[in-house]
């Protein structure tokens, strides 16, 4: 185990039941504070990968270490814990439960990680409304519905909630695929920005290889998984 | 977790408030069934207190009581008045009231009885009759009405009354030419005593016996004072109230009445009597407890499909739960909670609404049935029932909890809508 390493999985093979081997990974892995684009097809197994390392599902084969923690040895409330406490999630859309205010989304994941709430020493409120404010949103909208919300201003708040006591790691699947070029290429810029700030891990899930230019490194994931290779030298 | 529970409950109140109201009113019928049970059975229990003995003409137990306290049904036999007479005088008994029934007023039941009855009549805890206006009668044509029979009537002190033959609201033969005078009411006592008018034996005797007699010396007797006559004031009677000096006598007495020579009599122990009466009634009883834990049951079946089918449209938010590192075991318990919250307001409302019923309608109940459902905290066979509805809610609400879990499971943060 590196401890300058935020993903590290090795040999990793994982298969959904009654179903051919969707990974094969012998290896690969994330430095700390990287900026990464994850690019992959539809279909070419980019949201199982992303069950294993936010540790939804175990791999058959191998192990899956992340912020230094080993996946496959843990239970899954173990997996469970270290998901709230070291990872930020942000989805394609619908990030946020529509019956809470946009304010209280962000706070919510502090009732779920101690460690978080450790992290903000009680100042969750006064950080989630920072954070907010300077995503641009006004003090009326965080205290409106998450329903109410437009969809950008929803990935903004769900980008809040991700950043909300400083995990080292964010990953995000597909979030600007419901936003035009330039909204999403704003949502980008003040994602990296933030994460910049406490020398985040980003781990940027998309089809889309125009956003490359954003990031510091550009991964198709045919390169690290062996599956997706096979198949694309039989085409 | 409640806290989310309640947020994502109110944002499908519609639903929640509908389920809510189904459960509540399930149970308010389900504790309505059983308040309505309890109080009819001590309503039942109470119509009678310190009467050791009740003896009429050769019958069944069940039918002599019915007619003899609940004025249901009518005596076929008269037993005599010497026969009455006789038991009356008898060392054991301590004091004795003879009714005479089968006549009525407007539907409401006549009972031709004699002043021993105000005197020696009690019912429920040995309370006795109370008047609430006027007096008992003294005069031959003098009549007392029960509580609910002076309000049904609309009588007041000094009004006249028509008392009809027979107990149907209309009669073809109405004693047109003799009314009786209302000369006092009762208080009322919520026991078959407040439907009844009470009329005294010579005055009946008189309305039925009349026409053996010339008009002009029929004329002078009818507002003669009870006490200016002598000898027996009737023939026949229907039943007799015996009251005795040994109370542990009862059943000895009833077995010489049962079984002497001479009139054939029928004689009761009430109590006894009641108790059995009560066990027939229990089938319908059981039969009604049954029906309204049915309707429990739907109500909560409801609140089952509900949650089911929230289920689906929920994946979403269960997922981003997951994501913010809930357990599957915590979206198992935010459902269970749900579920939960959904029986316990919906319980708590039942309870409400059953008293804010009792409260409304208890005037209107006692106008009409002549039953007081007295308003109480819950009984423990109340309690008991509540706890069966929270229990079974609980037990059906961890089928979407299952589900619930087995789906985020499965899903994980991966949902594809």
């Amino acid at each position: 185990m590196n401890a300058s390493r935020s993903i590290a999985l090795s040999d990793v093979k994982f298969a959904w039941p009654q179903q051919p081997l969707t990974l094969d990974i012998p290896e690969w892995h994330v430095d700390r504070g990287a900026r990464i684009l994850l690019r992959g097809a539809s279909g070419s197994g980019k949201s199982t990968l992303l069950s294993l390392l936010s540790g939804v599902q175990t791999p058959q084969q191998g192990s899956v270490v992340v912020e230094g923690q080993n996946l496959t040895q843990l239970s899954s409330h173990q997996r469970d814990i270290v998901r709230a406490n070291h990872m930020g999630y942000i989805f394609q859309q619908f990030n946020l439960l529509p019956y809470l205010t946009a304010f209280d989304n962000v706070v919510l994941i502090a009732r779920f990680s101690k460690a978080r709430r450790q992290q903000l020493q009680g100042k969750a409120h006064a950080q989630a409304q920072q954070l907010l404010s300077r995503l641009g949103l006004t003090a009326a909208q965080q205290q409106s519905p998450a329903g109410n919300l437009s969809v950008g201003q929803q990935q903004r708040v769900a980008v809040a909630r991700a950043l909300l006591g400083n995990p080292p790691l964010i990953i995000a699947d597909e979030p600007t695929s419901a936003l035009d070029t330039q909204r999403r290429d704003a949502f980008l810029d003040v994602l990296l920005e933030m994460a910049s700030e406490h020398n985040t891990t980003v781990l940027f899930v998309s089809h889309d290889p125009s956003l490359a230019t954003h990031f510091d490194q550009h991964v198709e994931l045919a390169q690290i998984n062996q599956v997706a290779t096979t198949e694309e030298l039989a085409k | 977790m409640i806290q989310l529970a309640l947020a994502s409950l109110r944002s499908r109140r519609t639903t929640a408030i509908l389920t809510i109201a189904v459960i509540a009113i399930s149970v308010a019928l389900l504790l309505a069934v059983e308040r309505v049970r309890d109080q009819v059975q001590s309503h039942f229990a109470n119509t009678v207190s310190g009467t050791d003995l009740i003896v009429g003409a050769r019958t069944g137990d069940v039918q002599l009581l019915m007619a003899s306290v609940f004025h249901i049904g009518a005596m076929t036999n008269n037993m005599s008045w010497k026969s009455y007479q006789d038991l009356s005088q008898r060392r054991e008994v301590k004091w004795s009231i003879p009714v005479s029934l089968g006549d009525s007023v407007g539907g409401m039941p006549v009972v031709a009885t004699t002043q021993a009855f105000f005197q020696h009549f009690h019912y429920g805890e040995h309370q006795s009759l109370n008047l609430r206006q006027g007096q008992v009668f003294t005069h031959v044509t003098g009549a007392v009405l029960g509580s609910n029979a002076a309000a049904k009537l609309d009588k007041k002190l000094g009004d006249a009354l028509i008392v009809a033959h027979g107990s149907g609201g209309i009669s073809f033969t109405e004693h047109g030419d003799h009314p009786f005078t209302v000369a006092g009411i009762l208080a009322p006592t919520g026991t078959p005593v407040d439907e009844a008018i009470y009329i005294p034996l010579r005055g009946l005797e008189q309305i039925h016996g009349a026409h053996h007699e010339a008009e002009a010396e029929h004329q002078q007797h009818q507002d003669k004072l009870l006490s200016a006559f002598s000898g027996p004031p009737t023939e026949s009677i229907s039943a007799a109230f015996i009251g005795l000096k040994v109370k542990p006598l009862a059943l000895r007495l009833q077995r010489e009445i049962n079984t002497q020579r001479g009139e054939p009599l029928t004689a009761l122990l009430p109590g006894l009597t009641l108790q059995q009466l009560w066990k027939t009634l229990r089938l319908f009883e059981q039969a009604l407890t049954i029906v309204s834990f049915m309707v429990v049951l739907t109500g909560l079946l409801g609140m089952l499909t509900s949650l089911l089918a929230s289920l689906r449209e929920r994946r979403r938010e269960m997922a981003i739960l997951r994501a913010l590192g809930a357990g599957p075991g915590t979206v198992f318990g935010l459902l269970l909670a749900e579920a939960f919250l959904l029986t316990l307001v919906g319980t708590a409302a039942g309870v409400a609404l059953i008293y804010l019923l009792q409260l409304s309608l208890n005037g209107v109940i006692q106008h009409y049935f002549g039953v007081i459902l007295s308003i109480h905290w819950p009984s423990n066979a109340e309690w008991w029932r509540i706890a069966i509805v929270v229990v079974a809610g609980f037990v059906l609400s961890l089928l979407p909890a299952w589900r619930a879990y087995r789906q985020s499971l499965a899903d994980g943060l991966t949902v594809k809508l």
